[in-house]
């Protein structure tokens, strides 16, 4: 049996503006997230996750529903109460206070020794690699330097969930990637349960053991990077994360795991999972970019004709007319061994069958 | 729905402060201070002018309006207030834009010029215009002059040179505030600059010129100090009421006065604030402010340059006088230089050095403090009441320091608040009557730090003190410093409030000033005069010279992007 550690349960938050005007930023959220793993709160700006880490963290409180922190629930606990520690954005840190000092601070409110409070504090700089610093002014450390400061400041604690609010998101693309491999490594290590929020899905989807995909303050999908990536819930997961074609298709029959749809003026054979279809079931039939070869045109499920393309350089992405009308683009990996289609060339598709999804038609 | 939700909400409020006791007694105590000392005083006010016997007996309410004895001091302020608004507003934009939009010499000394009379007491310049104008004045007796500078005349003189600095801080700000693209559109498009300046430069500062005209008429129809000593028989409300209170002990028509004074007052508060602070063009960015444009023709500055000297030289003339009034024997009758002033000021007075200083070294803290506290808890958390924290410790920026005397010896005169006659009821008055400036400062230093520094110290369990006294106060130190400076300059310098509640036992060195003003004794009041400027000088020092090794790396705040 698992053990949980952070449970949301039917959150809602609503601000109000006044009288006039109330936004639901969190909306009947529920989440639960077991010892040692880092879940990912994924979603564009303005989808909840911030809100519901904050209520997590104890800077907001819920409008309705309950947060519960190894099984207490802690909605009215105030956040220096709570055995959370939160990794900020904007990094948080003390500028009037060292390197030291900042680190030790959560030790020094702990009334800890302060013998005991150096050895650590050295420990969890050798842990990020920020040796010898320690008596450096914040101001003066660069922002990557500032970042890993802030990082040991919040594990020094032994907290029971760590919180990363968009931690790297102030820093450029390569340290990015250094940065987002060091935070896993870490958290792997040390095996704290944490609770990570980015807008970033490639950082997400690298960095977690579980990607909860948020939209308008609700929960949209909950699964591993592959999952949500392979087998979305909707068309908003199937388009936040990654890139994706939706043709519309309709059920022509189903048969065990494999289901015929109509679409594109052809007949398509998809095996779908998830989704419970029926004959004559208006559907809408996902199709990532880099699930179609471009071959001849006799050789094709489908024709299709070429309306523009965008070269750059590992890949060349096309964008193509089927002959439906529909609009499909399509990624080709190394397009130097083929050679560039021209606009206006026609072209046959030959669909990746395993990698095609048949999702709710929504709209 | 939306009421249902809001309720919600408020419980939630309460159930978090029930659950951070910390805090929630910390809010108490605050909500109960200013109830105590704002809230409290002001309704006894009311209560004295309209139930002075237990009954409603609108009395005076009704007299005031018929006796011409009353209502004209109103009038008289009214006319005052406006004739020293429109000069004071005047001369200050003539300053703000010598200094902000020109390139004439000697800016620095231009600035601490116009400040001076910021740091001295208020009616040190009355006292100079009777030394220099009065009676036996200098320049009356060696013109020859037959005229009387007490009245009218008189009382827009000093107060324009006092309270012309005020306006001139705010419109140095916004004139050199104003971006200069937009100038320099104006410019591009063919318009000369003398049409750019009143077609763009002067429509963009007019809200500027509104609040500082506003306050510089505030601060006039509030002033007791100058009109106490040169207002003649041109009798003005501060002093009338002041002579209903202490002259014929007339409670209820002290606090009839005081209300009438306290209407006008908070109206133009509200007015400011809510009306024209809102129209306001110039936005403060976090960039660098471009340098506006600046006038260099020759027919712009020279004139400019001429009326600054000119009464720069006014200035320097009047506290000139006053320092040279305090070496000499008796002012219009024996020149001759001598320290007798200053002796008898340490000999009388020297207590009164210990009570002033010994008030303002303990208001001043206990106040700079608390008005970070405030602004804190105002920004900082939520709670249930947080607006009416924040709307009642600014209230006494809008009343007059003359209703707040009075209002502080109805109230704390008798249990349970049995203050009068103490020390204590001293510090009060300093301490709550400048508490809106650090509050206001303190609130716009924390604006601009990040809360997740504060929200990072929590989350590591720290407290509410360990946060405020760690994180929060070091990084507004510059807001609690210069908050601390003003509010002791103010004890030092302050008179309409206190001059009601000071006793035999605790005199300050303002009361003291103005007692020797009363008994004509002016080289004596001289020699107060520069005790005080002296003290405040070197406190302004000392804490530059503090805040300046604290500081040396520049302090900072990092803010998230």
């Amino acid at each position: 049996m698992s053990d949980v550690v952070v449970q949301f349960e039917n959150l809602v938050k609503i601000f109000s503006e006044g009288t006039k005007r109330e936004v639901r930023a969190v909306d009947d959220f529920s989440l639960s997230v077991n010892r040692g793993e880092l879940v990912t709160l994924l979603g564009p700006s303005g989808c909840g996750k911030t809100t519901s880490l904050r209520i997590l963290a104890g800077f907001e409180s819920a409008t309705s529903g309950n947060v519960y922190i190894d099984g207490r629930r802690v909605n009215d606990i105030p956040p220096q109460n709570r055995l959370t520690s939160m990794v900020f954005q904007s990094y948080g840190l003390f500028p009037h206070m060292t390197v030291m000092e900042n680190v030790a601070y959560g030790l020094r409110v702990k009334h800890v020794h302060k013998k005991k409070i150096k050895l650590q504090v050295q420990e969890v700089l050798n842990l990020v690699g920020l040796v010898g610093l320690d008596s450096r002014s914040v101001a003066k450390l660069s922002g990557g330097q500032q970042q890993r400061v802030a990082l040991c400041r919040a594990i020094i604690t032994e907290p029971h969930v760590l919180l990363f609010d968009e931690p790297l998101s102030n820093l450029d693309a390569k340290l990015r990637k250094g940065t987002r491999e060091q935070i896993r490594s870490l958290q792997q290590e040390l095996g704290i349960t944490s609770v990570y929020v980015t807008h970033d899905q490639a950082e997400a989807m690298s960095i977690s053991d579980w990607v909860a995909v948020m939209q308008d303050g609700r929960l949209q999908q909950l699964g591993s990077a592959e999952e949500i990536y392979s087998q979305p819930a909707n068309r908003f997961v199937a388009s936040f994360i990654g890139e994706a074609n939706f043709l519309t298709a309709k059920v022509v029959s189903v048969a065990g795991n494999t289901t015929k749809v109509a679409a594109a003026g052809t007949e398509i054979f998809v095996e779908q999972i998830g989704l419970s279809v029926e004959v004559d079931d208006e559907v809408a039939l996902l199709i990532r970019p880099e699930a179609v070869d471009l071959v001849d045109v006799e050789a094709g499920d489908v024709d299709a004709e070429v309306l523009f393309s965008h070269y750059t350089g590992s890949v060349v992405l096309y964008a193509l007319s089927l002959s439906g009308g529909e609009r499909l683009e399509v990624q080709v990996a190394n397009p130097q061994e083929r050679g560039l289609l021209s606009i206006g060339a026609h072209v046959g598709l030959r669909l990746h069958r395993r990698s095609l999804r048949l999702l709710k038609k929504e709209d | 729905m939306k009421l249902d939700v809001y309720r919600r909400e408020l419980r939630g409020e309460f159930r978090r402060l029930r659950r951070d006791p910390v805090l929630l007694s910390i809010v108490a105590i605050v909500f109960a201070l200013l109830a105590i000392f704002i809230i409290f005083p002001l309704v006894k006010v009311i209560q004295y002018s309209l139930w002075a016997n237990g009954s409603f007996e609108p009395r005076y309410f009704l007299e005031f309006f018929q006796k011409v004895y009353y209502w004209r001091p109103l009038i008289n302020s009214l006319i005052v207030g406006a004739l020293v608004s429109v000069c004071g507003t005047t001369v200050a934009f003539v300053f703000a834009y010598g200094i902000a939009r020109t390139d004439i010499p000697g800016k620095p000394l231009f600035r601490l010029v116009a400040m001076m009379p910021i740091v001295s007491p208020p009616f040190l310049i009355a006292l100079s215009a009777i030394l220099l104008l009065g009676n036996h004045g200098v320049i009356t007796d060696a013109l020859n002059l037959n005229w009387d500078i007490y009245g009218l005349p008189g009382l827009v003189l000093t107060e324009t040179l006092a309270y012309f600095p005020i306006a001139f801080m705010i419109l140095e700000g916004v004139l050199s505030k104003i971006d200069p693209s937009i100038e320099e559109a104006a410019l591009d498009m063919g318009a000369s600059k003398l049409r750019t300046f009143l077609t763009v430069t002067l429509p963009l500062a007019i809200p500027g010129i509104a609040s500082a005209a506003l306050l510089v008429f505030i601060r006039s129809l509030e002033d007791f100090g100058n009109p106490v000593v040169i207002q003649g028989r041109f009798r003005v409300l501060t002093v009338a009421a002041y002579h209903a209170v202490t002259g014929r002990y007339n409670l209820p028509l002290g606090s009839t006065l005081a209300i009438f004074m306290l209407l006008p007052t908070l109206m133009i508060f509200v007015v400011q604030k809510y009306y024209i602070a809102r129209r306001s063009y110039v936005t403060v960015t976090g960039k660098p402010s471009g340098i506006g444009l600046k006038s260099t023709e020759k027919r712009v500055k020279i004139p400019i340059f001429i009326a600054m000297l000119l009464f720069g030289g006014v200035i320097l003339l009047v506290y000139g006088v006053v320092l040279v009034g305090s070496f000499t024997k008796l002012w219009g009758y024996d020149h001759t230089l001598t320290l007798a002033n200053y002796i008898y000021v340490f000999k009388v007075g020297g207590q009164y050095v210990w009570d002033t200083l010994r008030i303002a070294l303990v208001a001043t803290p206990v106040g700079g403090l608390l008005s970070i506290l405030i602004a804190y808890l105002v920004v900082r958390k939520r709670f249930v009441g947080r607006g009416a924290m924040e709307f009642v410790s600014m209230l006494n920026f809008a009343v007059p320091g003359v209703v707040v005397g009075i209002a502080y010896i109805l109230a704390f005169n008798t249990p349970p608040f049995q203050l009068t006659g103490t020390v204590f009821i001293i510090m009060l008055v300093f301490i709550f009557r400048r508490m809106p400036v650090g509050i206001r400062d303190g609130i716009a230093q924390l604006q601009q730090i990040d809360p997740a520094i504060e929200e990072a110290s929590s989350s590591l369990g720290a407290g509410f003190f360990r946060t405020f006294i760690r994180v929060t106060l070091p990084l507004v130190a510059p807001a609690f410093l210069s908050g601390m400076v003003y509010m002791f300059v103010r004890c030092m310098t302050a008179i309409s409030a206190v001059i009601f509640v000071v006793s035999a036992g605790v005199q300050l060195l303002t009361v003291a000033l103005l007692y020797e003003v009363d008994q004509a004794n002016l080289a004596a009041a001289a020699a107060y005069g520069y005790v005080i400027i002296a003290i405040v000088l070197t406190a302004i020092v000392l804490m530059r010279f503090v805040v300046g090794k604290l500081f040396k790396g520049g302090l900072t705040p990092m803010r998230g992007e």
